[in-house]
């Protein structure tokens, strides 16, 4: 993967105010992915906004991190639900124009 | 500035203890938190107001001075040094005050962060997710375009992949509202309107079209011109072609959305268009052509 598509852990934990020890929570649970390279730890740029969404939710709700995986999951299950409803109701409209 | 009744927000009485306040809280915090109610504006706003009321009433002093001294109670010090009396509604000193203390939730937001009755970790928001339409038609996702919108006054060139659906949500990370006091941004949702065309139907990445056959092709079979998303198409016509017949060119549908060079299917319908206006000569080969037809 391109070094440009990675983010230092380290550095995100610093400008997060966050321990590092709590992105290894993360890839323990099985929540993120880290690579290494170089004896440096990264994630991955795709991963960013499930990362930070992690830790809005576990700082401003105070929920462990069993608890937020059973969120993403369900947050993830509802976007499917709602692309699922989006491509019934173009084939409802597609059937109608008929 | 009007009046914000930190109780009510938290659905709380004056008699709340500092359990309950914790608890409405965490209750309604999770209730409305922006993250698990994306694309709901209200749910935002609501969670500001939940946090603001929090960051008051959590604190001893602050609320003691909330409750003494109502929507000026960031200025409960000054009153107290000047002798001011809050219950005197009719002082005009009080009036001259309170034009002086106009805001909102931004503005207390600003003025909290950095005193050491806020927790620091709470001090960062996200902006607001913002929600735009864009309305398209199939020509305009048959391929992967740029685009530039304007959403509240600034310019945003996006990129549009091809095959995107009818009412399908996309989101541009970074482009909502900016965050308060270095938060991230909120996130900017397009939600795409795709009308048809005439002459083609979409159901996902499969196209359908009619396609008028005159009779003579029909029948004696031959071949014709189909027009297809990507061009003219020659088509072989088998001969006693019926009306209703379907035929697949496969491929030649919409693209399947973020899959590179990867299509649907065109369903093509025939039509048989009956000959009008016969001529005599016309109508006496087509007897000619029944009467064949019924002797056998």
């Amino acid at each position: 993967m391109n070094k440009e598509e990675l983010i230092l852990i380290d550095l995100f934990c610093q400008h997060h105010g966050i321990e590092v020890n709590f992105i290894s929570a993360l890839k323990e649970y099985g929540m993120i992915e880290i690579i290494i390279i170089e004896e440096q730890e990264y994630f991955s740029l795709e991963q960013l906004s499930s990362i930070e969404k992690i830790i809005r939710l576990h700082n401003d709700l105070e929920i462990n991190l069993e608890g937020i995986d059973i969120i993403l999951n369900l947050l993830n299950q509802i976007d499917d639900f709602k692309s699922q409803l989006t491509i019934t109701q173009n084939k409802l409209d597609f059937f109608n124009k008929q | 500035m009007e009046f914000i009744d930190y109780y009510k927000i938290l659905e709380l009485t004056k008699t709340a203890t500092e359990a309950d306040i914790k608890k409405a809280y965490r209750r309604l915090a999770r209730k409305y938190h922006p993250d698990l109610s994306p694309n709901d504006k209200n749910a935002e706003k609501k969670f500001k107001e939940i946090n603001e009321a929090n960051e008051v009433l959590s604190n001893s002093e602050n609320r003691k001075k909330y409750d003494k001294y109502g929507k000026d109670w960031k200025h409960a010090d000054e009153f107290e040094k000047s002798g001011y009396n809050p219950n005197q509604q009719q002082n005009s000193g009080r009036q001259q005050q309170s034009s002086d203390f106009s805001g909102d939730f931004s503005d207390f937001f600003e003025s909290m962060y950095g005193n050491a009755g806020g927790r620091s970790r709470e001090a960062k928001y996200r902006g607001q997710d913002l929600n735009a339409g864009l309305q398209l038609t199939l020509n305009d996702v048959y391929k992967t375009h740029k685009q530039t919108l304007t959403v509240n006054n600034k310019n945003i060139r996006i990129t549009i992949p091809a095959g995107v659906e009818n009412g399908q949500v996309i989101r541009i990370p970074g482009h909502g509202t900016p965050g308060a006091n270095g938060g991230p941004n909120g996130d900017l949702f397009i939600t795409f309107s795709i009308s048809d065309i005439p002459d083609f139907k979409r159901d996902g990445s499969n196209l359908y079209t009619n396609v008028n056959l005159d009779l003579y092709t029909a029948v004696l079979g031959g071949e014709i011109f189909v027009t297809t998303f990507d061009g003219k198409v020659k088509l072989k016509v088998p001969p006693e072609t019926q009306t209703g017949t379907k035929v697949k060119l496969k491929g030649k549908g919409f693209p399947i959305y973020k899959t590179e060079d990867r299509f649907g299917d065109l369903h093509i319908t025939y039509t048989i268009k009956t000959p009008v206006n016969l001529t005599e000569k016309e109508k006496e080969l087509f007897t000619e052509l029944s009467k064949l037809r019924n002797h056998e």
